[in-house]
């Protein structure tokens, strides 16, 4: 017979402690006999895989030892029974603990959640890897001047020619049209003009209609399933026909699923790319300074986009280097991967507002602190308490048990502790996920997300802070020397003590880095809501103009609607322009110049056109010359500058652009004032160079200046007066002021955000010393007796109790200080219009912060020191 | 005890014990069940479905005949009991009843 493999002795011990006594041998016996059968008609190595597939077979209940004897179970029954006495025992560190720990797992557990979902977008498209975005920089004489999340028309098409690593391109653009159907109007939020593949590309399957011909001709539209469903009903659109502007005649070609939340693409319809190529030319596909389009390729799996971007300088210096020359323009195309859309980009022409990398980040580091600083919690408390375990190790230690056995029980502990902590954040995170959600200014009906990736990451940092905070203290409690112990001779060693100052400091520091930028971040965001815009937006009203085909009908209209809002006693005061504050002007303007100039000097300017009643009715001021003026005759070929427009032109004195004559795409234009710069899109932005031309019936917007004496009744009126004007078309109306401050949406959550997850992290840090504070000022209330019987005042003793975490505190305030600065120092750099960080930014967090120290600590050090020592020493 | 029910494996490896008589061990039951239905089943579960015939007492096993194979080893011996004989027997009664029952027109290729 050969030689027994060292295998099979292994495995016959796992089964022997495993299986049931009274048929172990009948198995093993078969088993080897089974090994030796295979292993020579099969060789050892398959003889050996057949074996272990063979032992795990009988892992199963059946064969298991059910001995009320089993070590294992015992001890883990004991070591069961040991926690909950202990637990038990001492309800108030236990329910700190625990508490402490379920907050911190709730808060972290809720950012990782959010910043999974910042990270994920775009996640369903199938060859997402290969995707990117061209995303467009203009630059003028050297300077960057307009960042587009598109850009030129062709810049899809020419790589597609030009590369080969580009396989594939598609091309959009955005479109302000409405549609109807049997006579109702319907609203549009994002209509996009798409190419002909654009479902193939991003591999989107059509509900209805076939994917790859629904957008091949002109005047076919592909709905989404929500539209489809407002429109329609049950109906199946696909062959229906609706109207564009009330004009065109387009052919319902399918439905799409509506695109998920997470992603940066978001569409009511998609007209055919080929209608927008009938409405303008040839050229809106291979366009090089025709900008607003959003280019998507794909390259090739094997291509490298950082080599492919390297070669575009050149190749575009060999396509449009001459032309660019004759404006000393420039242009740079980024490829932006797709699934980074979202995070990375937010220029001009988005499709629908875009997150934020930095801010994401800088969620994922609060949210770690707070899982930090609960973990804190709980070692410091563990190890701080190790006094009342100590006598039980000491026993433990004496009747046999091992240290390693001992570190298996404290972990064992930390587990229990955990797992409670986990069950409780878990009841917290379902009671308080829809809040959150809100919050965040999230759909509600957000679930979390499926993917096992991210349940990974949330047990890896389970296991994590289970191994973190546990071995520590199992370390220390087990390392008790059982004579010491047990004679009554024990003290927290100095390293012990060194390790949770150490702990404490780091909580504190976290609580008062996240303070302090709680607090940087409000001041920041009321600096900008308080800032003086130059423009006034209060109590105005803003109405969409109605499309109409025919201008002249347009026409008409607008100066019935017009004379009726003016006759309306709920109308202060009326005008209409193609832009309102809030945005940056859609019409983005190049090569503009002095009339005198070549087309090299020439820049890009913001236009924005307006009647004679705009200047006053938004309280624009002008600083040389004069506003627009109805009764000119020629006034359709003056402009007003903005100082800043009138700076880059080339003057520094307001006043010497007066009388000027520019040049605008082919016409002459002459400057009559200078308007006095005021912050057109929102106190974020420098100001902008802006021109204003003369409409006298603009489309775009009514702004009107309402009686807000009864809102209901006033905008009841407007609404009769636009029904007489306009019959059925879309009242569609909202207040400026809420339109300019969505501006600050993004900031306002984000600091809200911040503020309550610091609030959190506060809390825990605080719990943790409201622990360590009572249970430290316990052991010393003898010492408070002596002192007290000896003559020590209340003061004086609040002092000496007090003293100590004050210390830590400090110590934590002097090193945030500089950290806090210079986290906020980057995150202000971001804003054009800051606050300065001055003393009182670290000054107020850091007094609050020792205040809410002190009265935690205080709590326990004033019921201490009022003991009657006759009380606390008499047992001994 | 749970009812006395064969379930079809329970039912085979009673019939193997029986065929082996007196070697009836799991290693040659599963061989048996192997070569005369064709079917791999694992030793393990060989185990598992005698150790469910013990309980319900159609099963008594012995240990004996340890060989050097084995380790030294000894065998887990099973036999029939009593109750085990009657059940497969009366299962043999029970197919063959309805066996009787089937009309023979029901079994041409029809």
């Amino acid at each position: 017979m050969d030689k027994k493999p060292k295998l099979l002795s292994n495995t016959s011990n796992l089964l022997e402690r495993f299986c049931k006594p009274t048929i172990i041998e009948g198995i093993i016996g078969d088993l080897e006999e089974a090994f030796f059968e295979n292993k020579e008609q099969k060789g050892a190595f398959r003889a050996k895989v057949i074996h272990l597939f063979q032992v795990i077979g009988f892992l199963r209940p059946r064969f298991r030892r059910r001995s009320k004897h089993s070590n294992f179970e015992a001890m883990l029954r004991n070591y069961l029974v040991a926690t909950i006495r202990n637990l038990s025992k001492h309800k108030f560190y236990s329910a700190i603990n625990i508490f402490g720990l379920a907050v911190g797992m709730t808060a972290g557990f809720m950012i990782l959640q959010h910043v999974y979902h910042e990270m994920t977008y775009d996640h369903f498209i199938e060859e997402k890897e290969n995707i990117y975005r061209i995303q467009t920089n203009r630059y003028n004489d050297g300077e960057l001047t307009t960042q587009w999340a598109g850009g030129a028309a062709g810049a899809g098409y020419h790589l597609n020619t030009d590369f080969p690593e580009v396989i594939d391109f598609v091309n959009l653009t955005s479109s302000r049209a409405i549609i109807s159907y049997d006579e109702k109007y319907f609203e549009l939020a994002h209509p996009y003009y798409a190419g002909k593949n654009f479902f193939e590309f991003f591999s989107i399957p059509l509900m209805r209609g076939v994917d790859s011909t629904a957008l091949d001709e002109p005047f076919t539209v592909v709905l989404s399933e929500s539209l489809a469903g407002k429109i329609f009903g049950d109906e199946d659109p696909v062959g229906k026909v609706v109207k564009q502007n009330d004009s065109r005649d387009f052919k319902v070609t399918g439905v799409f699923k509506d695109f998920p939340e997470r992603s940066h693409m978001k569409f009511d319809l998609l007209y055919s790319f080929e209608t927008f190529v009938v409405y303008t030319s040839e050229d809106a596909r291979t366009e090089w300074n025709w900008d607003g389009f959003l280019n998507y390729v794909k390259l090739h799996p094997e291509a490298n986009p950082v080599d492919l971007s390297e070669k575009f300088p050149s190749w575009i210096r060999d396509k449009v280097g001459e032309e660019l020359d004759q404006y000393n323009a420039g242009i740079e195309f980024v490829l932006q991967p797709l699934t980074k859309i979202h995070l990375i980009s937010n220029y001009r022409a988005e499709i629908k507002p875009t997150g934020d990398e930095k801010t994401t980040q800088f969620l994922l580091i609060i949210g770690l602190f707070v899982l930090f600083i609960a973990w804190i919690n709980y070692i410091n408390l563990t190890t701080a308490r190790a006094l009342s375990r100590a006598k039980e190790v000491g026993i433990r230690k004496v009747m046999g048990g091992f240290r390693r056995q001992l570190i298996g029980q404290f972990m064992f502990e930390s587990c229990t502790i955990n797992v409670l902590a986990f069950l409780t954040s878990t009841i917290l995170i379902l009671l308080l996920f829809p809040s959150f959600n809100e919050f965040v200014g999230r759909n509600t009906s957000y679930t979390w997300p499926d993917a096992s990736f991210f349940w990974i990451g949330i047990a890896v940092v389970f296991i994590a802070g289970i191994a973190l905070s546990g071995f520590y203290p199992a370390f220390v409690l087990s390392s008790f020397k059982p004579i010491s112990v047990l004679k009554g001779k024990f003290s927290n060693s100095t390293s012990g003590n060194l390790l949770r100052k150490g702990l404490v400091t780091f909580q504190f520091l976290a609580s008062v880095v996240l303070i302090t930028s709680t607090f940087v971040v409000y001041k920041q965001m009321n600096f900008l809501q308080s800032q003086d815009l130059g423009v006034n937006i209060d109590q105005n009203l803003v109405i969409k103009t109605p499309t109409f085909q025919n201008d002249s009908i347009r026409s008409l209209r607008d100066d019935f609607f017009r004379n009726k809002l003016d006759a309306n006693p709920s109308v202060a005061t009326l005008t209409a322009s193609t832009a309102v504050p809030g945005r940056t002007p859609d019409w983005n303007a190049g090569g503009i110049r002095l009339i005198s100039e070549t087309d090299a000097e020439s820049n890009q300017y913001r236009v924005l056109g307006g009647d004679d009643k705009f200047i006053d009715f938004y309280g624009l001021e002008i600083v040389a010359g004069r506003k627009f003026d109805r009764s000119y005759s020629t006034e359709e070929s003056n402009v007003l500058f903005s100082e800043k427009a009138v700076e880059i032109l080339g003057f520094s004195d307001s006043r010497e652009a007066l009388n000027q004559k520019i040049f605008f795409w082919g016409d002459t234009f002459n400057i009559v004032g200078v308007v006095k710069d005021y912050r057109q899109e929102s106190p974020k932005q420098a100001f902008d160079a802006l021109i204003f031309r003369y409409f006298p019936s603009s489309s775009g917007y009514y702004s009107v200046n309402i009686n807000t004496s009864n809102m209901r009744e006033s905008l009841d009126a407007i609404q009769a007066d636009w029904e007489a004007a306009f019959g059925n078309k879309i009242f569609d109306f909202f207040f400026l002021d809420d339109y300019y401050n969505e501006q600050y949406e993004s900031e306002v959550k984000f600091g809200s955000i911040f503020g309550l997850f610091s609030m959190l992290a506060i809390l825990v840090a605080c719990l943790g010393l409201f622990g360590l504070a009572s249970y430290v000022t316990s052991l010393r209330s003898k010492e408070v007796g002596v002192r007290k019987v000896l003559g020590a005042s209340i003061q004086q003793l609040l002092k000496l109790l007090t003293w100590d975490f004050i210390k830590l505190v400090g110590i934590s305030i002097i090193i945030a200080a500089p950290l806090s600065w210079w986290l906020m120092k980057n995150w202000l750099a971001g804003f054009e219009n800051r606050i300065q960080l001055g003393v009182g930014v670290f000054l107020i967090p850091a007094i609050t912060i020792i205040i809410i120290a002190i009265s935690t600590v205080a709590f326990h050090t004033i019921k201490t020191a009022k003991l009657n020592p006759a009380d606390t020493l008499h047992d001994e | 005890m749970k009812g006395t029910n064969l379930g079809e494996l329970e039912e085979l490896v009673l019939l193997s014990v029986g065929i082996l008589y007196d070697d009836a061990y799991g290693l040659a039951i599963q061989k048996e069940i192997k070569q005369r239905c064709k079917r791999s089943i694992t030793i393990s579960t060989v185990h598992s479905v005698t150790s469910r015939l013990e309980e319900k007492g159609y099963l008594n096993a012995r240990y004996d005949g340890a060989t050097p194979e084995r380790g030294g080893r000894r065998k887990r011996l099973f036999k029939l009991t009593q109750a085990g004989q009657a059940a497969i027997v009366k299962m043999r009664e029970m197919r063959q009843s309805m066996w009787e029952a089937i009309p023979d027109i029901a079994l041409t290729n029809g």
